[in-house]
This record gives structure tokens, sequence and C-alpha cells, in this order.
């Protein structure tokens, strides 16, 4: 066998073991975090909306999967309860041509908001941004994410110890993750 | 020592409104190039502010804010002329530092 080809599969398979096996935990891999223990990697690297929401509500044994949705499913946010209406407003395209740049602005008026989470549904690591929100801080931002295929967008938002979310519905023509 | 990033910051009654244009490649999860090289992932992943040394910005980033991210933000008690200085720190332990005046 090519010498190449059989490194190739000799690392794949080495390190989806060790993903699988929770040897090689995805805080180690994407890097220690940096300025103390700042960057969680349960949270920030959840492969799915509800590792997200468990991983910020302190459940870390759980096994983090990717998040298989069934176009029915779509909206079903487990163990969050849906914002107000006009409390949780969130601006994205609904069609975005180039899914590696779509533009996102999140805006919360729910009141005693500290954390602000934008999501993409199904993108292999959906947690795009967490905003801390410091007390002179307006609880909303602008980002630029990648979007990989056609799906929700989730603004999540702590507000007093509970979870708030808003959904977006996002059409990508070219998928966000191509190189 | 990163690439260096653009800073804005705009006043506007009480908000400070402070946009921040990075360059970075922004690579979220093992990859493979073309010739069966390993890439490792590669993103930013805290981005902090400070404005005349009080902490106005504290966001961090998963794998999915695009390449060269944008990020803007609002914060309250800037005057016009103070310092708005923005640090990020990525996977690799790259640190990058920027500011700008408010206007």
């Amino acid at each position: 066998m090519d010498p190449r080809r059989r490194d190739l599969i000799r690392v794949t398979s080495a390190l989806s073991l060790a993903f699988g096996s929770g040897l090689l935990t995805p805080a180690q891999v994407f890097g220690a975090t940096r300025w103390g223990n700042d960057w969680n990697g349960a949270v920030y690297s959840a492969r799915s909306l509800e590792a997200f929401v468990r991983a910020m509500k302190g459940d870390t044994t759980t096994p983090n999967e990717p998040r298989t949705v069934t176009r029915s499913e779509r909206g079903k946010v487990p163990g969050l309860s849906e914002a107000a209406e006009g409390q949780l407003l969130m601006d994205a395209p609904e069609l975005a041509e180039n899914g590696t740049n779509v533009p996102v602005t999140v805006r919360s008026t729910i009141p005693q908001t500290d954390f602000i989470a934008l999501i993409a549904d199904l993108n292999p690591y959906p947690v795009c941004v967490g905003f801390n929100v410091l007390p002179e801080n307006d609880p909303g931002f602008s980002v630029r994410i990648k979007v990989a295929k056609s799906s929700n967008l989730v603004a999540v938002v702590r507000a007093d110890d509970r979870f708030y979310y808003a959904l977006r519905d996002i059409t990508v023509m070219i998928g966000g993750c191509l190189g | 020592m990163g690439e260096p990033m653009r800073v804005r910051a705009v006043l506007s009654g009480e908000w400070t409104e402070v946009r921040v244009l990075m360059k970075h490649v922004m690579l979220s999860r093992l990859m493979w190039d073309k010739t069966g090289t390993l890439i490792k992932p590669h993103f930013i992943q805290t981005v902090r502010g400070t404005c005349n040394g009080k902490q106005v910005l504290h966001v961090n980033f998963g794998g999915s804010v695009a390449r060269d991210p944008y990020f803007s933000f609002k914060f309250s008690g800037g005057k016009a002329g103070d310092k708005v200085v923005i640090t990020w720190v990525d996977t690799e332990g790259d640190q990058r530092s920027d500011e700008a005046i408010i206007s």
C-alpha cells in the first residue's frame, strides 16, 4: 500500500479511537485553555445543541455526539424555553449564497442577560460564539459565521440561570465548510 | 504575534460601538489537505477588550466563526479620546493586541 495512504489511515483510526473513547478530549486537541480556564472545551466544542445545553448546565459526563436532526424535528430544542416574542432578536439573511461568510446580529432584551450564544444547528462544531455580557455591555453583538448547510441558527441566552432560545431558519447555497 | 486587526470605536450617545476585523485562517477541525498533510484546528478562541483598564469585552469563539472574523459590540461609559484595546488568543497560543481611540 502507498506509505502515505497507510499513515493516513493509521492517523485517522487512532484519532477516531481516541476521540471515541474519550482519551483525547476536544479541549486537548483544540489546544488547552489559555487565560485560565476560560475556553471551556465541553461547551465550545459541543457537537450538538443538546450537548451544548448539557455542558452549560454543568454536565460533562454524557458523551458529546453530533446531532442528527430529521426534518420534522428542526426547531425542537431540548432543555430550553422559548424566548418571549420580540425579546431575543436575530438578524440573519434568509438565503445565504456563500455559507463561509454569513453575517448575523443577535440582540437580547431579556432582563439580567449574562450570556448569549449563537449556534448553527447542523455544523460539525455548532457553537459559533459565546458572548459574556459584562455590566457595561449592550446585550448583543454582530459576527460573521460559517454555516455548513441549510439549517436553523439558534440564539441561546442565559438570564438569571434560565436558558431561552430563538430560532432563525437559514438556507445556504454553497456550504460553508469547504477547505 | 498574529496579523494586524482593524479596530474602530465610535461613540454615539452613551454607547460606544466597537467594530473589529481580525485576520485569521480560522480552521475549525482536523482536516487533511490535498497532499495528505494533517491540518490541526487553528482558530481564535477568546477575544477580550478593555477601555481605560476596565474590561468591556469577553467573548469566546467556537469553531464556526468565519475566516477573517468580524465582530462588533457596544459598551457604555466610554468618552471620546479613550483608548480601546482588543486582544485575541488562538488555539496555538498566538496572541494579538490592537487599539483604537474612541471618536
